[in-house]
């Protein structure tokens, strides 16, 4: 009968729940991404007022429609796009440089292109359907002089800016595209004119482009003065990645 | 005890407890303006419409680490100054008696003010939140980090932090909601709200809700293994 009274008794219980929510923290580090890609749908489906990108797919096309969705980034907002009055220029070490209105810049030689994005953040969009120009079309109109080593690219909304070295924007999968998976490019995906640098992270790949200038020196984009690595070329799997 | 005030119904005993600290109450609001920065500077970068529309993606970002950073080692300055108070409180959040437990099973009871299970300073619903805000901090913490200094680690381990934070973001966001509603809005539990504001309850609310800790004060926190 010297039993305590029930409530006096008392274990450590906090901590082990503690412990097991970090635990459960540390498994889903391990696993979240295999579980995302079985489960499908339920972690994308709540982003807030995302576009399908596959909306202008259409089953006879022949354009794939892309694994993942797109995470839409901007530092200064949406330019807007007149069509009338836009231009494209490319200028800087040249020899003869143009300006471009958005007509003009739809009847260049064009290509089309399906490559997977990467953001430096985490996420991913495989498949994506582009179409556009490339940028060695431009160069053969402007001619760089012998000195021009690098583009920089410049967004219409004021302030993004990222480079290219000329030896990077030669590569064959780097297109300058105003159409993305058989649609016009959204506006929110850099319409008119986006880069798409596929070996590279999603930061050089600058949307709203409305200035190439050829230059002598690398010019570090805005994500590049922030602290992002100048060249942004994706890492390779980690070799003991078994979680892909 | 000063009398509590000309507007107080008859029905409320006059006597006010002191229930928190100035540095409990600190702990808290640091805590809560660190939680609620992260929360809306996270969903304004996560949502499309919304990251379109502020644009100035690097100042957004810019006050999410800083409050990161505020989040985390808040509390460890705060146990630096006070770390007697800090103490007691996490071992009250620690220790667990059979009463807790029964009040875990039925936790609705609290949302209509009947009788509940007697509580000591902490019901284990306020525990269970304790605990799990701090893993929070910890989860959220290292998941941050590998984002923020992604290029230091393997890209699956990135995506893997970026999905564990996201979703985890929203789970931390419906548990305010409901620590909103229970600590402002749902009237039985409401007066604890000017606990974490003005330091004190009524002794008659307190009776009700945290009966044990009235009764056994600093007793309460002494341990004895189940």
């Amino acid at each position: 009968m010297d039993e305590k009274p029930k409530e006096k008794v008392k274990a450590r219980f906090g901590r082990r729940m503690f412990i097991g929510f970090l635990v459960a923290g540390a498994l889903g580090l391990v696993v979240s991404r295999e579980l995302a890609s079985k489960v499908g749908g339920l972690f994308d489906s709540m982003s807030l007022g995302e576009r399908d990108p596959a909306k202008g797919v259409s089953p006879d096309s022949g354009i794939p429609r892309p694994r993942g969705k797109f995470r839409i980034y901007t530092v200064n907002g949406v330019p807007e796009f007149n069509p009338a009055t836009w231009r494209f220029t490319v200028d800087g070490l040249v020899e003869s440089p143009v300006s471009l209105s958005y007509n003009e810049v739809l009847k260049l030689p064009k290509d089309s292109q399906v490559s997977d994005f990467q953001c430096v953040t985490g996420w991913q969009v495989w498949d994506v359907h582009w179409e556009g120009i490339r940028i060695k079309t431009l160069l053969e109109m402007v001619k760089p002089r012998p000195e021009a080593r690098y583009i920089k690219l410049y967004s219409s909304d004021g302030e993004y800016t990222e480079s290219l070295s000329l030896e990077d924007a030669l590569v064959s999968d780097v297109l300058l595209a105003y159409r993305m998976v058989g649609d016009a490019l959204p506006e929110e995906q850099g319409m008119p004119l986006r880069l798409v640098v596929p070996k590279m992270y999603g930061y050089k790949s600058i949307k709203w482009v409305h200035r190439l200038e050829l230059t002598d020196k690398v010019h570090y984009g805005y994500w590049e003065v922030r602290g992002y690595p100048g060249d942004a070329t994706i890492r390779p799997e980690n070799p003991f990645d078994i979680f892909i | 005890m000063p009398p509590y005030g000309q507007r107080t119904p008859l029905t409320y005993s006059s006597e006010r407890v002191p229930r928190f600290t100035r540095t409990e109450r600190a702990l808290h609001w640091i805590h809560a303006i660190a939680f609620l920065a992260l929360l809306f500077t996270g969903i304004a970068m996560y949502s499309q419409t919304l990251s379109v529309f502020i644009g100035r993606r690097y100042w957004v970002r810019f006050v999410h680490i800083l409050a990161g950073y505020v989040l985390v080692f808040g509390p460890l300055l705060l146990s630096f100054f006070n770390w007697r108070t800090i103490r007691k409180d996490m071992e009250e959040m620690d220790l667990w008696d059979r009463d807790d437990f029964a009040w875990l099973k039925r936790p609705w009871r609290i949302l209509w003010g009947g009788e509940t299970v007697p509580q000591g300073k902490f019901n284990a619903g306020q525990k269970l939140n304790a605990i799990f805000s701090a893993a929070c901090i910890v989860v959220f913490g290292v998941t941050g980090l590998i984002m923020w200094q992604f290029e230091h680690f393997p890209r699956w381990l990135v995506s893997n932090a970026i999905l564990v934070h996201d979703n985890l973001s929203w789970i931390a966001a419906a548990v305010w909601l409901g620590h909103l509603y229970l600590s402002v809005i749902n009237p039985s539990t409401r007066e604890s709200l000017r606990g974490i504001t003005l330091g004190w309850v009524r002794a008659s609310w307190a009776k009700r809700h945290h009966s044990k800790w009235l009764e056994d004060g600093e007793e309460g926190t002494k341990a004895r293994f189940l």
